[in-house]
């Protein structure tokens, strides 16, 4: 081995780390035991060594960093749990009022079925569920202009004690594409919180509906907490449901 | 977390040589700091994912140095260089101007050492770190981590010869 070999060799040599030298460093050191000039080099080498390592790990952090670091990683920590948590919470949020928007204006099921059965469930839902009012008034002609105005049936005939009833307004919707008028009343019985109607009726065109009830004469049932009336009159089906009960039907018809 | 090491345990043990790491990096106090404490939040969200305790240093060292790397927008790799091809051309110091030489001069020569070398010097002086383990850290074979710390050797000796034009270079012997 050649003292410039050697050299290149010791190059790498940590002399503050003690480990097994493999076989080139070895040599390399053998080598300087017997040559005075690679000696002097080597001893010279190892001080800039160790004069440099000194150099750098005199190099000290600020005080009291150990504590510093450890409290904002905990502050970041928690400020990051907040952030995931109003993220999730506003995405909780969005879904949801994405959902009721969609279940409020989005396009009937594709896969409902179309006929009166279907048409009844479907009302009794929207009663329950999804009230609201295009129009609130207690002016009957009012809610029959509006209603005529959104090309919905218009031409309804209200039985007697339901016109003495205070009406509370209507909505214009749609049922598979076709027109539906919802008028809304107020029996005077107690309404639950949020609610000023109790009492629902439901006119489509027969013709929309060619298997719904033909009996001139209400007859009742039940669609999940409603009770209803159905009846057929002047070329239209009427559906009257109220959360008060069948006898309430009764007294209002 | 890894098993059994809890936050603030890691960081009483491992943020002094982090911030010695990271200050031969950066040369400023201000990003030597921030370069650390990111690494520990690094290590308190990701930590746990780490299942083998005696990888904490290197794991540690590796991020730090991508922190580095990302904050100097630096993820153009250096070329390889294997040790074979390097002909370092060494300086020589004699033992007198070695037994001079002052804490503050070397870390000047250092912050003018190639950007290149200075991250395999730092382990190499600040750390026993095995050359293996600095491979890790630096994400860079052997051979290359070998011939950049001999050629940054190479380098930060020229410039302490050189800052000292008294002590000039020779190959005398003392």
């Amino acid at each position: 081995m050649t003292r410039e070999a050697a050299k290149q060799i010791l190059l790498l040599h940590r002399p503050w780390v003690i480990d097994l030298p493999d076989a080139e460093t070895t040599e390399a050191l053998a080598l300087v035991q017997r040559d005075p000039e690679l000696r002097a080099w080597f001893e010279a080498h190892c001080a800039v060594q160790i004069a440099v390592r000194d150099s750098m790990r005199a190099q000290k952090s600020p005080e009291a960093f150990c504590e510093q670091i450890v409290s904002e990683c905990q502050a970041r920590r928690r400020s990051a749990s907040r952030r995931t948590i109003l993220a999730t919470v506003t995405a909780i949020l969005l879904i949801l009022v994405g959902l009721q928007a969609w279940m409020l204006f989005g396009p009937d099921h594709g896969d409902e079925e179309i006929n009166y059965a279907a048409y009844e469930r479907r009302m009794g839902r929207d009663a329950l569920r999804l009230y609201r009012m295009d129009l609130e008034t207690d002016d009957l002609e009012a809610i029959r202009t509006y209603l005529a105005g959104r090309q919905s049936p218009a031409d309804y005939q209200l039985p007697a004690t339901l016109r003495t009833l205070k009406a509370t307004g209507c909505l214009a919707t749609k049922w598979q594409g076709r027109p539906v008028s919802m008028i809304c009343f107020r029996t005077g019985q107690p309404l639950p919180p949020g609610r000023s109607s109790d009492l629902f009726l439901f006119v489509i065109n027969r013709d929309q509906l060619p298997d719904g009830p033909a009996e001139k004469s209400p007859t009742y049932g039940k669609i999940n907490r409603l009770a209803v009336a159905r009846w057929s009159t002047g070329g239209k089906i009427y559906l009257l449901a109220s959360e008060q009960g069948e006898e309430e039907l009764r007294r209002n018809l | 977390m890894a098993h059994g090491l809890d936050f603030e345990s890691v960081v009483a043990r491992y943020y002094e040589p982090l911030y010695q790491f990271a200050f031969s990096l950066s040369h400023s106090e201000a990003d030597a700091c921030d370069l650390t404490q990111e690494t520990f939040y690094v290590w308190g969200t990701k930590g746990h994912q780490l299942r083998d305790d005696s990888k904490v240093k290197t794991w540690l060292f590796t991020t730090l140095h991508r922190q580095f790397l990302q904050s100097r927008r630096r993820f153009t790799r250096f070329p390889h260089e294997e040790l074979d091809a390097v002909q370092t051309e060494l300086p020589a110091i004699m033992p007198a101007v070695a037994r001079q030489l002052d804490g503050k001069q070397v870390l000047h020569a250092l912050q003018k050492v190639d950007e290149v070398y200075r991250a395999p010097l730092a382990l190499f002086y600040l750390e026993d770190t095995p050359y293996k383990d600095i491979a890790v850290i630096l994400e860079i074979p052997m051979g290359t981590v070998k011939s950049r710390i001999a050629r940054g050797i190479g380098q930060l000796q020229r410039l302490l010869t050189e800052s000292r034009p008294e002590s000039k270079m020779g190959g005398e012997s003392s």
